[in-house]
């Protein structure tokens, strides 16, 4: 009796053992996903790969392009159009920057294969 | 056991940390930490790996933000402004060692580099409403390109004449930051300052660092990758900040010997140095200076490696940058190594 106990204890500690390890997988490895931020500040959460059609978001009246797989700054009002210049991020080691808003727009939860951009 | 590694991948969950000061923001994960903020007119971020990796990136963002306080041109109170304001001023460290370094640099480049452009950076305007001044008002822009007189940490400037820290400041902040690390054991990190990158060490896993070196012709494109450790790579060129006028296209790198936006068929120079400030300030000096200079600079005084982007589609690299580099696949550019054997 005390024995089957024990087995249906480490059962359960098992089963959500894995389940909590499939949980935490699973988050870590999502598609491209991109990021939006506003001074410093989370504002959008885009899986690049569950788009359908591409759309646009107005971020503090610039417009970000999202596409399946990939998003860029389309327009912008900010003097210089770095942003815009910039073209499409490829990864986390290449953000969209839009200084004078502070806008930041990143990929996460994928690797470009490089850990940083000389620009 | 199941007991145990459940608990250990639920604490591993739980230990995630943040913080947020201003427009900076760290968040931290185990041994490793991500830091993002804006200051000195860029976007910076930075990775650290260390036991104290969470407090070591939250330090780096407070030290940014002093070293910008003391940087800031448009700051009344930063040692730029006092300096440029009063033409006297005793200055800290790391304003000497940016003057210092220049010096140097603006001595073996004849001129080529010089820290005293702020007056003629102000007349192009850069950073507000650029525009081609009048050749009158050029000629008096450069006459203010002038030595610095320093004496132990007192410095004086000649009336008029005022500092620009645009190709230096970053560089200074990214080697603070990467001896900080050092100093506290960190055998691993990576700092990019609006794309002045220096790194610490290797990664973690003990390989090389990938750095990319951007295409200057094509956003979205890279010319290829160095694996590095322990160096700064700063890449300076005429694509990101420009404007046009009448047809002709402008870059924000000035000639402090003629007082124009540099026009000499070099696109972009990339400079690989143990040394970020060196790093900085030499990637300025040689778009400056022209390819061929640029090189004779190079064997001259070495110390570094560098890419070279030329308008006739043609990268040269010196031996070092090469044995470090890996071109990209579909690269629509010619490739020299310079004086291979």
């Amino acid at each position: 009796m005390k024995n089957k106990t024990l087995v249906i204890i480490f059962l359960v500690i098992l089963i959500a053992g894995v389940c909590a390890y499939i949980i935490f997988q699973t988050g870590n490895k999502a598609d491209a996903e991109a990021v939006i931020t506003l001074k410093g500040e989370v504002i959008h959460r885009i899986s690049l790969s569950d788009v359908k059609e591409s759309y646009t978001i107005d971020v503090e009246g610039s417009t970000v392009l999202v596409e399946k797989g990939r998003i860029c700054m389309l327009e912008a009002d900010c003097p210089d159009r770095l942003c815009v210049k910039s073209g499409y991020t490829s990864g986390p080691s290449k953000p969209i920057v839009c200084l004078p808003k502070q806008i930041v727009i990143n990929i996460t939860s994928a690797s470009d294969g490089v850990d940083a951009v000389a620009r | 056991m199941f007991a145990v590694l459940l608990i250990i991948m639920v604490s591993g969950c739980a230990n995630e940390k943040t913080w947020t000061s201003g427009s900076a923001s760290v968040s931290a994960k185990g041994e490793k930490a991500d830091a993002a903020l804006f200051a000195m007119d860029t976007y910076m971020s930075l990775t650290v790996y260390s036991d104290d990796a969470y407090d070591l990136a939250i330090n780096a963002c407070e030290r940014i933000f002093e070293l910008e306080k003391l940087f800031d041109p448009d700051l009344p109170e930063s040692e730029v402004s006092r300096l440029n304001v009063s033409g006297e001023f005793t200055v800290g460290r790391e304003l000497k060692e940016q003057i210092e370094t220049a010096a140097l640099v603006k001595e073996r480049s004849e001129g080529a580099f010089d820290l005293t452009v702020g007056a003629l950076v102000e007349l192009w305007g850069f950073g507000d409403v650029p525009k081609v001044p009048s050749n009158e008002d050029i000629h008096k822009a450069i006459s203010l390109c002038t030595d610095i007189a320093i004496d132990g940490s007192a410095v004086s400037l000649p009336e008029g004449t005022k500092i620009n820290l645009g190709a230096s400041a970053k560089g200074y902040t990214s080697n603070e930051l990467s001896e900080f690390f050092k100093s506290a054991g960190v055998k691993s990190a990576l700092v990019s300052l609006g794309g002045n990158v220096q790194v610490v060490g290797t990664k973690p896993d003990g390989n090389l660092w990938r750095v990319a070196v951007q295409d200057p012709r094509n956003e979205n494109a890279g010319l290829g990758v160095l694996s590095i450790k322990d160096c700064a790579v700063v890449t300076s060129g005429d694509y990101q900040r420009y404007f046009i006028e009448e047809g002709v296209r402008y870059c924000h790198i000035l000639d402090p010997r003629t007082g124009m936006s540099v026009n000499n068929g070099v696109c972009a120079v990339t400079v690989m140095c143990d040394n970020g400030l060196m790093a900085d300030c030499l990637s300025t000096a040689m778009m400056v200076l022209g390819k061929e200079k640029a090189l004779e600079y190079w064997e001259t005084w070495g110390g570094y490696e560098m890419l070279i982007v030329t308008s006739d589609n043609t990268v040269t690299m010196t031996p070092g940058f090469a044995a470090s580099f890996e071109p990209d696949e579909n690269l629509e550019y010619s490739v020299e190594i310079f004086n291979e054997e």
